[in-house]
């Protein structure tokens, strides 16, 4: 019977090759959702596990609200909330700590620097950063020339290839507020993938004097002599600290972990959001499989008859439309997952070309190779398991004979189906009132006014959607009636054949269309989010920006002279930027204005 | 007794449009012989045979196989029925495209997970003579080979009856006479029992008995009869309500066929639909 079933799958491969493509494509997709997601969190694990490296943090006991919008330079690679600052002689009196072989203040901050063309190195998101270094700096390696000294940089080599610059060029640099005319000492690389940033390295005075004005840095960072591990370093350090120093100390390790579920956070929505696409592939691919099959067992009706004659069961029969769906199922998702894993290297190649730099290998668990496969062949085996039942129960004789069983009625579909979308329709009501008043005293019922107008929102698009599949069969006659009308009137004697094909077997027409409504339902889903999203930005950017033309830097921070240079430009009323906080002129929403 | 059918009435739709292909009909299949049933289209002849092998289900009457009461078995039972004690060829699509004739001869065995009895096969095979072709798919024999492989694939389970449906229904002289010949020796070499259905009066000459079935009752129980008896059964049968003449029953002789002339002169063929 694996005989038959194999064998009809080989014969007739091209028939199947549309449910493979189908389950294919939505295998792909998770795939390719998991290997991205690992990608991503294999990069930033590397660049926590070379950046967030000492075996102790001291840093601020507190966090501080950080404003809405603005992310911190996110090269610093903590991936955690900023906090207040501590004094940057902590990190001498730490020093003195038995046991600690090196404390370093952490000094850095947004930096802009002039290429070999003249003109500022940009990247398309990724930071562009200066910070302290020297030789002792851990996972730092020096490439060629010197570390720097006063006047000095070293560049890493991503920066490198940004800018154009070698050792021994001379250029600019724009840290804090003014341009500085630097050397370029030396190149060096780290071990982290750097992810497309532009990586300056300065010496430890100008760093301080540019980063540290006030004698506080954002943490320090305490490396241990061999053999002695963190516990018993963060305990003896904390032991120094003196209460009002406003400091906390932490393990390496808990920065790290701290920093890792930070990322996992981010990325498990991420996660999510490409997995919804998955899904809706999926879906799809369900009706396209389930589609498919409804044709083959019906083509192959003599033979499952032939079959039952012979003496195979109806389990069987069954069983032997199953197998086809597996094998399908199994081919599809086998090469679903490899193309999954293309898909990823293609993200990363074009990701590469825009400058982000992503670790080499992409890490697939075995696990969620076979979760994927598992999946797409369980979605074939049930998209299948309808038509396979049909296939099992038509009795033989019938089957022989190439009879047409005539359909059921559609009247319980069309009731039932009616009820469902009402329902939906009502959430859907309910949904949009919930949403749209302060009070939430909508029906006066506590339980449905207490309900999340999201979830209502959701379950009731569902239902609707649902409601109108099942009662579509019923609708086909009349809807078709109508539509086919100019097709009777103009094309006789062929329009109304035509018409009484497709008005014979509703159900039949209403399953083939119920994949393109399903299609057509999710495209328009997007396009609406889309088009909110697009609205409500236009909305934040109308309501915020009212000048006609807005100053920004590359550093996060608008020069106080710039500032003043452009309230002197005739024509301009008056800037606002240098009243609010220094960062906030930064904001992404502006944008660049060039 | 090897089959057997008792006041067997089977009745399709309703009101109206109600039809009674079979209206009581009660008959005997002796083991070891080959009976072939005629009648007109919409006799009831296939009706008949469908509901002795477990196809169909009478509306009321018993139908024993083998000792077994048919009419009675649930479909799991009836599914066991057919894949250990019936035969079946049918008029066309008998084998699975996909597999080779051998395949096809032993597809009953395969689905019951039987083992094969290689010396009952190679019998079995060479009677049909379809050794040379063994490994060909149905698509690359001829009618009448396919309809052998069918014959083949029948008996290959030692069943306790056969049935064939219009066996050479599609096939031309040539080929049918080897079909024809293969069964009537399987029931003379064999022993096998074999129930044929069939419109053609040459095909029934081959049988060790004749029954006319028409408007769903027997007519007729001819005990090996010549061709010549068969044809004024039919013919006597079809006098009573003479239609235009049109071709199913009027045999036209074959080359080298001596034909008498003296029957098929009372014989006015029925019209097909």
């Amino acid at each position: 019977m694996i005989r038959v079933a194999l064998r009809g799958v080989r014969e007739h491969f091209v028939r199947f090759s549309l449910s493979v493509l189908a389950v294919t494509i939505g295998v792909a997709f998770v795939v390719g959702t998991f290997a991205f997601r690992s990608m991503l969190a294999g990069t930033f694990d590397a660049i926590i596990e070379t950046t967030v490296n000492a075996d102790v943090y001291v840093r601020g006991d507190r966090t501080v609200e950080t404003e809405q919008g603005y992310q911190g330079p996110p090269a610093d690679a903590n991936f955690v909330p900023d906090r207040t600052p501590v004094a940057l002689s902590l990190a001498e009196q730490v020093a003195q700590v038995p046991g600690v072989q090196r404390a370093v203040p952490e000094v850095s901050g947004p930096a802009v620097l002039l290429g070999a063309d003249g003109t500022a190195v940009v990247t398309s998101g990724p930071p562009s950063i200066a910070f302290a270094i020297d030789p002792e700096y851990p996972t730092a390696t020096l490439l060629d020339g010197a570390w720097p000294g006063p006047g000095q940089i070293a560049l890493e080599q991503g920066a490198v290839e940004a800018s154009g610059l070698t050792t021994g060029d001379e250029t600019q640099l724009v840290i804090a507020e003014a341009p500085r005319t630097v050397t370029v000492s030396g190149t060096f690389a780290l071990d982290a993938a750097t992810a497309g940033a532009v990586l300056v390295g300065l010496d430890a005075a100008t760093a301080r004097q540019v980063f540290a004005p006030e004698g506080t840095v954002g943490q320090i960072s305490v490396y241990a002599e061999d053999g002695v591990d963190e516990e018993t370093l963060a305990a003896r350090v904390a032991d120094v600290l003196p209460a009002s120093a406003g400091a906390q100390t932490v393990t390496g390790s808990a920065v790290r972990a701290e920093a890792r579920a930070q990322v996992q956070e981010i990325l498990g929505f991420l996660q999510t959001f490409l997995l919804i696409f998955a899904a809706i592939a999926l879906v799809v691919g369900a009706f396209i499989i389930a589609n498919a099959f409804a044709m083959a067992v019906r083509e192959r009706q003599r033979e499952n008859a032939l079959l039952r004659a012979v003496g195979a069961s109806p389990v069987q029969v069954f069983g032997v439309v199953l197998a086809q769906a597996f094998a399908v199922g199994l081919v599809g998702a086998a090469l679903g997952a490899g193309a999954g894993a293309l898909l990823v290297r293609a993200i990363r190649a074009v990701l590469d070309r825009f400058g982000y730099t992503f670790t080499q290998d992409i890490p697939l668990s075995a696990g969620e190779v076979v979760a994927a496969v598992t999946l797409g062949t369980v979605l074939c085996l049930v998209a299948a398991a309808f038509p396979a039942r049909r296939a099992a129960l038509v009795p033989p004789v019938q089957a022989m004979h190439d009879d047409v069983a005539p359909e059921r009625g559609t009247l319980a579909r069309a009731v039932g189906g009616a009820v469902v979308a009402v329902v939906g329709g009502g959430l859907l009501v309910l949904a949009s009132r919930l949403g749209s008043t302060v009070d939430a005293r909508v029906t006066g019922w506590d339980l449905l006014d207490g309900l999340s107008p999201r979830w209502v929102l959701g379950v009731g698009a569902g239902l609707l959607l649902l409601g109108v599949l099942v009662c579509s069969p019923a609708m086909a006659r009349w809807v078709l009636r109508a539509l086919g009308a100019p097709a009777v009137w103009l094309l006789r004697p062929l329009g109304s054949l035509a018409r009484g094909n497709v008005t014979r077997s509703p159900r039949r027409t209403a399953a083939t269309a119920g994949a393109l409504l399903i299609g057509m339902a999710l495209v328009a889903c997007t396009g609406v989010i889309a088009a909110s999203t697009e609205a409500s930005v236009r909305t934040v950017v109308d309501t915020e920006l009212r000048a006609p033309l807005l100053l920004d830097s590359a550093t996060m921070r608008v020069p106080d002279d710039a500032v003043a240079a452009a309230r002197e430009v005739p024509g301009s009323s008056g800037s606002t930027s240098s009243a609010s906080p220094p960062r906030a002129a930064s904001r992404r929403t502006a944008g660049r204005a060039g | 007794m090897q089959a057997s059918a008792r006041d067997l009435v089977r009745v399709y739709g309703e009101g109206e449009t109600q039809v009674r292909a079979l209206d009581g009909v009660s008959v005997e299949f002796a083991k070891g012989r080959l009976t072939a049933i005629m009648g007109p289209s919409g006799s009831g002849k296939s009706t008949l045979m469908h509901c002795m092998a477990g196809l169909d289900t009478p509306t009321s009457g018993t139908v024993v196989v083998d000792g077994v009461e048919v009419s009675s078995l649930s479909q799991r039972r009836l599914t066991r029925l057919r894949r250990t004690r019936i035969g079946f060829v049918f008029q066309a699509y008998n084998l699975v495209p996909t597999l080779t004739a051998a395949e096809n001869i032993t597809l009953p065995l395969d689905i019951a997970r039987a083992p094969v009895d290689t010396e009952w096969f190679d019998e079995v095979v060479d009677a049909v003579g379809m050794r040379p072709r063994l490994n060909h798919r149905p698509a690359e024999l001829s009618g009448g080979e396919q309809q052998r492989v069918a014959c083949a694939r029948a008996l290959v389970g030692r069943p306790s009856v056969v049935f064939a449906d219009e066996p050479t229904g599609n096939l031309d002289s040539r080929s049918s006479r080897v079909v024809l010949e293969f069964l009537r020796r399987s029931v003379d070499e064999l022993g096998q029992t074999v129930v044929m259905v069939t419109h053609d009066p040459r095909a029934a000459a081959y049988a060790h008995r004749v029954l006319l079935l028409g408007d769903g009752r027997v007519t007729a129980d001819l005990h090996a009869p010549t061709r010549e008896q068969i044809l004024a059964a039919v013919g006597a049968e079809d006098a009573q309500e003479p239609r235009p003449v049109t071709g199913r029953y009027a045999t036209v002789p074959a080359a080298g066929d001596s034909l008498p002339s003296a029957p098929v002169t009372g014989y006015t063929p029925r019209r097909l639909r």
